[in-house]
């Protein structure tokens, strides 16, 4: 458990710093990095970075779109189409993220396994 | 195993990056568009608050009051910051529409869409598009003032082009995956061809040439007559045109041109691009102030074809509806005058037959000579393929638009005259008119004026109120270029113009008051030749019926006229189709005597709510495609008949050949095609009734206002509850109406009002993006805080400040 809290908030530490880059694939880069430092075991490689980083999109969408009254969220929803709703937007958004960093997340831990070798 | 794993993990994130980054044919990228802190969250944002910004070029502090509008009111100290400051804000506010729009009219469309845009590309190289543009930038900076405000203009918009991060790029940009580039000077001169393809793009001389060798010039005479009996032309009649002197017309050339029938030709602009102003003086108004008012029909799109702006140096005080690309004010007022502008229709585009000189079609025959082609290879970028070549011949009257690689009859090769490659100074017209404070201002402003045409209206505290209609014209022969022309003849060559001078205009009329809604702009005795294939015959009369009537006109006036709903076609072809119909006959049908009733008992007013009108309006569709069904199966470019002429015809000519149904053996007169529609109409609507919708005519229409990227459904406004139609004042049809509504009282302190179905902000995330729409779908309007100093800070939101840079 301990492992994965390091993992999660080494994640999330560099998904910010890198995020200062302004490029959406840091959060690949920073899950795939933490898996490479920090070793987790399991659904975990996956589900960890999955889960912090779809919270973080989520959170930070959320705010964003609260703060207009999810005036474009609502077009998105129609646009994408998810029937114009907004926690559904909000919902792909975030599994969109934890998607991109588990994914990331595969591959740090893939290398890790191979150097061990 | 290890390694496996690695490879499965890399293919894995490796496909999640590319549909990510790249996207998935029609899936935008989804990592870069989706995710909060670069994607279109970044764009959920409404504008509230002001900058304090240094900008690159100013020589004094630009001051800009927004209002609750979000109407930016730019106080600069000279022009060059003022127009700077133009191009910054309008860039902020609509840099995606005013970028797409120049690649629209460049013919790069296919770069940001892909191949589905290769034929509209096409067809915007072989119209000569940019030619057109670079023809006009060429002139425009031969003026060394106005060169200097165009580049102004161009760097304040790369100004904020380059303060951009991707992740503030507008939404449309990262939903189709591409950045903007800079902006320059050309840019506005194409923004400017865009309009004038809009407005005097459209002509019916093929299809003219098609209907007389179908069916013989006598016909075409009959079903497309230049003058009609009940016409109000834009100059009243009482116009006596005697001070021009002797005038002269060139007699035309004994000889003819013919060709193969042609089946394909460019896409016309909407017929129904037009607009209504008018202006009554200081004795007919109300108040003894003049009033004026304009409102220009165009698509309805979002964002808006319109922003709104006040611009103001120490010189000069103006407002109005701009067009984002372009300088200055196009349609508005300042302290001392106010002007609007209808499209003078007019075939200011004709088009010559070419004859090589030999098979390597490098040069033409050209009387006893022949002249060179000049080849040019377009070369047309797409995004996600080849980039595609097109190579178009040019003659000395402008580009081979039809040959044997593109539409026409795939053998004749057409070459197109059009005023719109002519070099101009248009956009100066418009500056000036800014500045105007005077009739002589106002003449002086478009005394220069090419295209398109404009029928140009004017009022000013002095109460003067005139109306020009100022474009360059060919001084033609009787039906010269109503037709196509033979290029090889130098007789069929545009002779000469009409001299400014002579051009129709009218100032202070006895009837006290000017207006103008694409109608014949003269009658019969004016002494120079004038035809265009879509005069409006309806909107014309209802306007002048509505300003004689009244002894004094006021805003509110003004107000009920430019949402008048009356539907003067109906009035003329429904009581005569409504006699011809023998209600027993429809027993079978039941509810056609409920819809029959309807009709009967309809005041002719198109309102929202009415069923009369969508009765009407179903009908009339059915009756005029069924009458002219000939032309519906044609393979051939034919032009169709006008309402008003379709109207004549039922009327006085009901055993016309027309009449009869290409799909029944019977020999049909008008009578037979007025019950058949009837019936047909009652069927579809009986049917439609029974699925729930209701025919209210508003929602029968389903007016919406649709984003300009083909109108995609998440960034449009569908289901507007509003009336009119096409030929009705309030010209609200499905996807086309008044653009921009524009009422002026030219008192002491101006007292102006606007509306648009739009907002103020390009960015769908803006509550600024379409938050003028509903009220002006109910016809309300918004006051024009005309802020005389940058003091006099009326219902001012925010303010932003712009200072030079060191």
């Amino acid at each position: 458990m301990k492992r994965i809290l390091i993992h999660s908030v080494l994640t999330l530490m560099l998904a910010v710093i890198l995020g200062l880059w302004n490029q959406w694939y840091t959060v690949i880069i920073a899950a795939g990095f933490s898996s490479y430092i920090v070793k987790l075991k399991g659904q975990w490689v996956f589900f960890a970075p999955f889960i912090v980083i779809g919270l973080d999109w989520a959170i930070e969408a959320a705010l964003i779109g609260a703060a207009n009254d999810f005036i474009l969220t609502k077009k998105i929803g129609v646009l994408l189409p998810l029937n114009g709703n907004t926690g559904a937007v909000i919902a792909v958004t975030a599994l969109l993220g934890g998607l991109f960093a588990g994914a990331g997340s595969l591959v740090g831990r893939s290398f890790r396994a191979l150097q061990k070798n | 195993m290890k390694l496996f794993k690695l490879l499965l993990s890399l293919a894995f994130c490796g496909v999640l990056f590319y549909i990510g980054h790249f996207g998935l044919g029609t899936i935008p990228p989804l990592g870069k568009f989706m995710n909060p802190y670069s994607g279109f969250w970044q764009n959920e944002t409404t504008e509230s608050f002001g900058e304090q910004l240094a900008l690159d070029g100013l020589s004094a502090a630009v001051t800009v009051h927004y209002d609750a509008q979000l109407i930016p009111h730019v106080f600069a100290e000279n022009d060059l910051d003022l127009y700077r400051a133009q191009g910054y804000i309008t860039a902020k506010h609509r840099l995606w529409q005013m970028e797409f729009q120049t690649y629209a009219a460049a013919g790069r469309l296919s770069e940001i869409v892909g191949a589905d845009a290769i034929e509209y590309d096409r067809g915007q190289r072989r119209k000569g598009m940019v030619f057109g543009a670079e023809n006009a930038l060429d002139e425009m900076l031969k003026d060394p003032v106005l060169a200097t405000r165009i580049e102004a203009y161009s760097a304040g918009v790369n100004q904020y082009i380059s303060s951009l991060e991707p992740k503030d790029y507008p939404v449309e940009y990262k939903l189709l995956n591409y950045a903007p580039e800079p902006w320059q000077p050309l840019k506005s001169a194409l923004l400017l061809m865009y309009m004038t393809d809009m407005l005097a793009g459209g002509d019916a001389d093929l299809e003219n040439s098609n209907f007389i060798s179908l069916f013989g010039k006598e016909t075409f005479e009959l079903l497309f007559p230049e003058f009609l009996a009940d016409q109000d032309p834009v100059i009243p009649r009482e116009r006596d045109w005697s001070d021009f002197g002797e005038v002269t017309v060139p007699i035309a050339p004994a000889s003819k041109s013919g060709i193969a029938l042609v089946n394909e030709t460019l896409d016309q602009p909407d017929p129904d691009n037009g607009s209504n102003n008018w202006a009554v003086s200081a004795e007919k108004s109300v108040n003894g102030h003049p009033i004026l008012a304009n409102d220009p029909h165009l698509g309805l799109n979002l964002p808006s074809i319109w922003y709104v702006m006040q611009l103001a140096t120490p010189d000069h005080n103006v407002m109005g509806a701009t067009l984002p690309g372009a300088l200055g004010v196009i349609i508005g007022f300042n302290e001392h005058i106010a002007w609007g502008v209808t499209n003078a229709t007019r075939d200011v585009k004709d088009w010559y037959t070419i004859t090589f000189t030999d098979k390597s079609k490098t040069a033409y025959v050209y009387g006893e000579e022949s002249k060179p082609i000049n080849t040019v290879i377009e070369e047309i970028k797409v995004k996600g393929g080849e980039t595609y070549l097109d190579t178009v011949r040019y003659t000395h009257y402008g580009p081979i638009t039809y040959d044997e690689r593109f539409k026409g009859n795939g053998r004749d090769h057409l070459a197109m005259k059009w005023i719109g490659h002519q070099p101009n100074s248009n956009q100066n017209t418009f500056l000036k008119l800014n500045r105007a404070t005077d009739y002589d201002a106002y003449v002086d402003a478009i005394l220069t004026y090419t295209a398109p045409a404009q029928n140009f209206v004017f009022a000013s505290k002095e109460n003067d109120i005139a109306l020009w209609i100022q474009g360059k014209i060919a001084n033609k022969w009787e039906q010269q270029g109503k037709f196509v022309l033979d290029g090889s003849n130098p007789e069929h060559e545009w002779q000469s113009y009409i001299p400014q001078q002579h051009n129709p205009h009218v100032k202070n009329p006895e009837r006290q008051f000017v207006s103008s809604a694409n109608q014949h702009p003269t009658d019969e005795a004016y002494p120079y030749y004038v035809y265009d294939a879509n005069y409006e015959q309806y909107r014309n009369r209802t306007i002048n019926d509505f300003l004689r009537a009244l002894e004094k006109v006021s805003v509110e006036d003004f107000k009920a006229l430019q949402s008048n709903n009356f539907n003067l076609k109906a009035s003329e072809a429904l009581p005569s189709m409504l006699e011809l119909l023998e209600a027993e006959s429809y027993e079978a049908l039941g509810s056609a005597e409920g819809y029959l009733k309807t009709l009967k008992d309809w005041d002719y007013i198109n309102d929202k709510n009415s069923l009369g009108a969508s009765v009407w309006e179903a009908w009339w569709t059915t009756f005029y495609t069924m009458t002219w069904d000939e032309f519906e199966t044609s393979q051939i470019a034919i032009h169709w008949p006008d309402s008003y002429q379709t109207v004549w015809l039922l009327k006085n000519h009901p055993e016309l050949d027309f009449f009869d149904r290409l799909a029944t053996a019977e020999k049909e007169t008008a009578t037979d095609v007025v019950k058949a529609s009837f019936e047909q109409t009652v069927k579809s609507l009986y049917e439609l009734s029974t699925t729930g919708d209701s025919l209210d005519w508003a929602t029968y229409k389903g007016t919406y206002v649709g984003h300009l990227l083909q109108g995609l459904p998440a960034f449009s406004r569908f289901n507007l509850p509003v009336g009119g139609n096409g030929g009705i004042v309030n010209a609200m049809k499905k996807n086309h109406g008044p653009s921009w509504r524009m009422i002026v009282e030219l008192s002491d302190k101006t007292n102006a009002l606007g509306a648009y179905p739009g907002g103020q902000s390009g960015n769908p995330g803006s509550k600024h993006y379409d938050d003028l729409l509903d009220r002006w779908a109910a016809g309300e309007y918004y006051e024009l805080n005309f802020m005389k100093t940058v003091d006099e800070s009326l219902a001012v939101s925010f303010s932003s400040t712009f200072t030079p840079k060191n």
